[in-house]
């Protein structure tokens, strides 16, 4: 028995070792996850790397356009924008990362409920999650923040519940096939217990497409949290938010537009850092891809 | 055909109901008193009371939801504006041609430069046209629409002049939105089209094709394109979901009188029967556009309508 479960581990090991060799060859995913880094590491030590507070108000030098002291120019009320963006990436990669992580946690154990026990229970949860995929996402999310008021907490919220189906429906279906196999039957004709044989069999052998999608779902919820700043509904000013810090700038867009343009080139770059990190993710825990 | 149809329409009854559901149940717990919001702070208490009663706000949650469901039912009654005063239905009817028109023309653009991308990167398979297309679609679904929309109308409102920053009312004001709408759907769909046709390329039935001597562009099309489009069509129908929750964005960018920005200015004005009237016109219209694909997905794959019908 604990020689089947070494030798389980060590096949558990080349396998992600496979993936890691993979994911290390492709360029552009070890770009992404380079920049990735850097904007985490920039999240983090934003206080030591921007030289202005940013909220610190200087109404003398507002509007001012990109220069040696205001690297990225200055907003109307004279903040420093390179500042405001830098600690922008506090927000984004908070909301963008915990929302996910509260869908996928959340999906995960509804698709593994509804995937192991298929009775009354599991079709119910999969027809709940099926009534909120028939809501947009983004519109969804929308009318929780309606419902519930605009602030961080909420706008989390409102995407991690727009989001569980997802993980819920991909879990699931991971779930309903490994089931299938044999060493789950072995495992049960062991008389090993439902969770045991949940956690040790099941996740971690459908966790591969969840990595993949979490992944891409991060970027979602990064862009779906800036487009509701932007309209209003999101994180309001004057806590810098890359989407709020947008629609501010848009009044000013004739005569000031790289208020516009940094805060913008922000979310790009990171949305896709994560997408390609995403790919690169996707080829190299795919084995289909490998041969 | 026709009995599919039945049960998927029957399908969607629960579907609709829940939706339905969750969205009056987020009205119920949205902060506020309904009658205040309408009437002003200032209203008397006495006044408070009747209003109340007659909106039937006393009843409890279960009755108001039932009284609420057996409006949409069977008056096509979503409740009434707390600002304006008027059917929450009229109100979405005025907007819903701008939306739709908006979705509508994106959509086509997606999926005519989705296709043809998707197909041009696929037969160009490691070539520079393969790798150009590859990185322009990824760049495409990491823009976030409402800052293409602005850089646009920077470029060719304000600089160049080509086209109106706001409006939908002439062929040059619908440019610039249905083309901001348009890139995120584009790029998925050519990504979608090209991992769909590199599939389909190295099956048996396409070397047979090609054995026999057929023309390229006749595999490509009869052949290759065919059975490549099969996944790409499902996608196109959850797309539109995600583009109606986008024309939020693009509404609110260029100003458009359509549903996305009736909802926005609602949320603003705190005018919540709107806001859930929105949500669950665009639902029901998102749960048809899928029942529609399903069909046409019937059509394309022989193997779903031999087990199907």
């Amino acid at each position: 028995m604990a020689k089947k479960k070494e030798k389980k581990k060590e096949e558990k090991q080349t396998e992600l070792r496979i993936a890691f060799r993979m994911f290390r060859r492709n360029p552009l995913a070890v770009a992404g996850s380079v920049v990735l880094i850097l904007l985490i590491l920039a999240a983090i030590f934003a206080d030591f790397i921007t030289p202005y507070y940013a909220e610190s108000q200087n109404l003398m030098e507002a509007f001012q356009g990109p220069s040696a002291l205001h690297w990225f120019g200055t907003d109307e009320f004279g903040r420093d924008i390179y500042s405001r963006v830098i600690y922008g990436t506090r927000q984004s990669l908070l909301i963008g990362f915990a929302s996910i992580a509260i869908a996928v946690a959340a999906g995960c154990f509804i698709g593994l409920i509804s995937g192991y026990y298929q009775g009354a229970l599991g079709s119910f949860l999969m027809r709940v999650m099926d009534i909120i995929m028939a809501i947009p996402s983004m519109l969804f999310a929308i009318a929780i923040v309606a419902a519930l008021g605009s602030n961080l907490r909420n706008l989390l919220i409102a995407i991690a519940f727009s989001r569980i189906p997802i993980y819920a429906r991909l879990m699931r279906s991971s779930v309903v096939s490994v089931k299938q196999m044999e060493y789950v039957t072995a495992a049960k004709v062991m008389g090993v217990s439902d969770k045991k044989i949940i956690l040790e069999d099941i996740l971690p052998n459908s966790l591969s497409p969840i990595i993949v999608q979490a992944t891409l779902g991060v970027a979602f919820a990064i862009l779906t949290a800036a487009g509701m700043s932007f309209l209003g509904l999101g994180i309001q000013p004057p806590t810098p938010e890359w989407g709020n810090m947008i629609s501010v700038a848009k009044t000013y867009i004739r005569e000031y537009p790289h208020m516009t343009i940094f805060p913008g080139a922000a979310i790009m770059i990171t949305i896709l850092s994560l997408n390609l990190m995403g790919d690169g993710l996707r080829d190299a825990l795919d084995p289909k891809m490998r041969y | 055909m026709r009995k599919y149809i039945l049960h998927r329409l029957w399908q969607l009854i629960p579907v609709i109901i829940g939706v339905t559901f969750i969205v009056f149940t987020l009205l119920y717990i949205s902060p506020g008193d309904p009658v205040k919001i309408m009437m002003g702070e200032s209203v008397s208490q006495e006044v408070l009371e009747t209003t109340r009663e007659q909106m039937g706000l006393n009843d409890p949650f279960l009755v108001r939801y039932a009284n609420y469901l057996k409006g949409i039912v069977f008056d096509l009654d979503l409740g009434q504006s707390y600002a304006t005063k008027r059917p929450v239905i009229q109100e979405i009817l005025d907007c819903a041609p701008n939306t739709l028109k908006l979705a509508v023309m994106s959509m086509a653009a997606a999926i005519v430069g989705g296709i043809v991308l998707g197909v041009i990167s696929a037969v160009k398979h490691n070539t520079w046209m393969d790798s150009g297309i590859s990185v322009l679609a990824l760049i495409g679904i990491s823009f976030p629409s409402f800052w293409l929309g602005l850089l646009l109308v920077l470029a060719f409102s304000v600089k160049l002049g080509w086209f109106p920053s706001s409006g939908f009312d002439s062929w040059q004001s619908m440019v610039l939105p249905c083309g901001v709408l348009a890139v995120q759907s584009v790029a998925t769909l050519t990504r979608m089209t090209r991992s769909s046709m590199l599939d389909v390329i190295r099956q048996d039935y396409v070397r047979t094709a090609k054995a026999k001597g057929l023309s390229a562009p006749a595999i490509v099309f009869f052949h290759e394109l065919k059975n490549a489009l099969i996944p790409v069509i499902t996608m196109i129908g959850m797309d539109f979901g995600s583009l109606l929750g986008g024309a939020v964005l693009t509404e609110t960018i260029f100003s458009i009188q359509g549903i996305g920005r009736l909802m926005v200015d609602s949320i603003k004005r705190r005018d919540y029967p709107v806001v859930q009237g929105s949500v669950i016109f665009i639902a029901i219209a998102c749960c048809l556009v899928n029942l529609l694909v399903d069909i046409l997905y019937m059509f394309l794959d022989p193997k779903l309508r031999k087990k199907k019908v």
